[in-house]
């Protein structure tokens, strides 16, 4: 018998109306946003919606009102690209040589998870609290991106293990067989055939970093990442401009993300069909 | 050409920690030859043949190839290609590519080596696949793709890890023909791991049987299957029956064997045994014949049928003869239609002298006697 000839059960019912209401509490507030973000010039915080505009957006980039807000999405996302550019690279190098069982390789594990569980707000006081010990300065480009690496480079290598449980040494084998040397090797093997699973690790350093509120507070210094501006706005903004933040925000994630998985999804397809 | 391509295994061991993968073994294999190393699974057979290929190194011994040490040469310079098992092809790249990829490392121009690899691949009858990536292929495909990325940079020698064991029945037959007759058009020395009995009976000039590390017999397959050096040997190539008794009298080299379920055989042994002696031997399966009582005084045995099996142009007849292992016989088909036998029923076999083998070798593991 097959499954649709089969009369759905009352399960089927609970089960999809519990589903329903997952999908309407992630997606819900999130629409309700982006709506809200179109305010008219005259509109509040709430429904109903006064006339539909791009008035605050506008605003938002025209007013001094909003603090250094350009300042902290520029820092944030410069901030992401470094976190991203070194994730990837010492995510790729890492998992690589976790293949092999070298000496002190389950510490070396543990003490990067570990990196995972400690609570975000205590890693990075105790960044600060060491910095001003060594009696330097916190930067966000300094103390702030390290914070930022105790976060992403752990997940990138956890991200890097599944990665390369799917890859087969004995592709490295035949290309030394076939006499490349281990740069060669590494170049027109291990990394073209890793590539969708690096961009994926780089995808989640970036957005891992963009979004990094707990780690950033303490140690970022006098300016502030974009998480951390849109926190300070909520308190002091009464405008729909803290909504048009919150899209403009949203669309760059998106936008990262989907440009990473268009380029995943562009290679598997070059691969499928090659030439 | 013959010169060039042999390869000599001096005292090679490849030992991990305590334990011993190939245990000193020495060995030559002749220019342009195909060797078939056989063996159970772990018996070191694929650790030998890594270590020519240049993917392991030997922890003592050398291995020379055309003459040349190059023991502790990288591996894709000393003049060698191995064919994977799993044939380990660039899933990012397309068959051309692939094939081409031994000359892009040595720095061939793109035009040529893509002409090159088509060329190579239209001679293992892919070439309308060219532009293809390696998952859209059978497994025979992969299989001819990986011989053809191989053979791209000229080697000398082509090294097969188990290249038949992920093909089927039908496939596996027709490659086995195919191999063949490559290496006699190229000429250059093959040497092909497997476990499978009649493939490297088949297929090969040299026939290099192993065990725990150790090569038991190195020779050719009519050698290793008529005159096998031990029981295992004469158990892991199948076809022999392997008994084993006590020299009961002994003249000029001539001596007649008890076995332990009573039975006396004539035996050949040369010199150096005296009566008492315990000897192993060998007789071949298919030059057993059913006989009455009359005659049975030596080269002989009697016992209980305890299994039929009907094999086309043979009928095996396995036997109790109250010895430890079975004792099998391949009965003409017409001979055993005229008085069948059925499981239970009391036996009599009997077979010439001359066909009794000594074995020299002591190595009595059971292997994995693998039946034909």
């Amino acid at each position: 018998m097959s499954q649709a000839s089969r009369k759905r059960g009352f399960e089927f019912y609970v089960l999809a109306a519990f589903f329903s209401l997952f999908v309407l509490f992630l997606y819900g507030p999130m629409l309700v946003i982006f709506i809200l973000s179109f305010q008219g010039p005259t509109g509040g915080l709430t429904f109903p919606m006064r006339g539909v505009s791009l008035h605050w957006f506008y605003d938002l980039m025209t007013s001094g009102r909003y603090g250094d807000l350009g300042g902290a999405l520029s820092r944030s996302m410069i901030l992401g690209g470094l976190s991203m550019l070194i994730t990837v690279i010492v995510c790729f190098f890492a998992g690589l040589a976790f293949r092999r069982r070298f000496w002190g390789a389950s510490i070396i594990f543990y003490l990067c998870i570990i990196s995972l569980v400690v609570p975000g707000i205590l890693v990075g006081l105790g960044i600060s609290q060491t910095f001003q010990i060594l009696g330097l300065r916190l930067y966000w480009w300094l103390s702030g991106l390290g914070a930022h690496l105790s976060w992403t480079l752990p997940f990138g290598l956890l991200i890097m293990f599944a990665v390369l449980n799917r890859f087969d040494s004995s592709w490295e084998e035949a290309a030394r067989d076939a006499g490349a040397s281990a740069w060669k090797t590494l170049m027109y093997v291990t990394v073209p055939i890793l590539f969708p699973g690096l961009i994926a690790v780089a995808l989640f350093g970036f957005t891992l970093s963009y979004d990094e509120m707990p780690r950033s507070i303490l140690t970022v210094g006098g300016s502030n990442t974009l998480p951390i501006e849109i926190s300070n706005m909520t308190t002091t903004v009464t405008t729909p401009a803290l909504y048009a933040i919150g899209t403009v925000t949203s669309v760059i994630s998106l936008l990262v993300i989907g440009a990473a998985f268009a380029s995943i999804s562009i290679i598997q397809k070059r691969r499928a069909r090659a030439k | 050409m013959s010169e060039q391509s042999r390869i000599d295994i001096q005292n090679v061991t490849k030992a991990y920690g305590a334990t011993r993968a190939v245990n000193e073994v020495n060995l030559r294999i002749e220019g342009g030859s195909y060797c078939c190393m056989i063996g159970p699974s772990g018996c070191g057979k694929t650790t030998l043949l890594r270590m020519i290929a240049g993917h392991e190194e030997p922890s003592s011994g050398k291995i020379l190839i055309g003459g040349d040490d190059v023991t502790t040469k990288g591996t894709g310079s000393r003049g060698t290609a191995l064919m994977f098992q799993n044939y380990a092809l660039f899933p990012h790249l397309s068959l051309t590519d692939n094939v081409a990829f031994g000359l892009k490392v040595k720095g061939v121009a793109k035009e040529v080596r893509r002409e090159k690899a088509r060329e190579m691949l239209d001679r293992v009858q892919l070439l309308h696949l060219a532009d293809r990536v390696p998952s859209e292929l059978s497994g025979g495909q992969q299989q001819r793709v990986a011989l053809a990325r191989a053979l791209i940079t000229n080697p000398k020698v082509l090294l097969l890890d188990e290249p038949l064991s992920a093909l089927d029945e039908f496939l596996r037959l027709k490659m086995r023909v195919e191999l063949k007759r490559l290496q006699n058009e190229l000429g250059i020395t093959f040497i092909h791991v497997t476990h499978t009995q009649p493939e490297a009976i088949a297929l090969a000039d040299q026939v290099v049987v192993m065990d725990h590390g150790i090569v038991e017999q190195a020779a050719s397959p009519n050698e290793v299957y008529n005159r096998p050096h031990s029981p295992y040997v004469a158990r892991f190539m199948g076809g022999q029956n392997v008994l084993s008794g006590k020299i009961e009298s002994l003249s000029s080299g001539a001596a007649v064997v008890m076995t332990p379920n009573g039975f006396r055989h004539d035996l050949k042994v040369g010199l150096g045994f005296s009566i008492g002696d315990l000897v192993n031997f060998v007789v071949r399966r298919d030059h057993i014949h059913l006989t009455d009582v009359a005659d049975l005084r030596r080269n002989c045995a009697t016992g209980r049928v305890i299994n039929v099996e009907y094999q086309g142009t043979f009928v095996k007849l396995a036997i109790d003869t109250g010895s430890r292992e079975e004792f099998i016989a391949y009965i003409n088909d017409q001979a055993y239609f005229a008085t069948p036998k059925a499981v239970g029923d009391v036996v009599n076999v009997k077979w010439g002298p001359a066909l009794n083998h000594l074995l020299l070798g002591t190595n009595n593991s059971t292997g994995n006697p693998s039946e034909d």
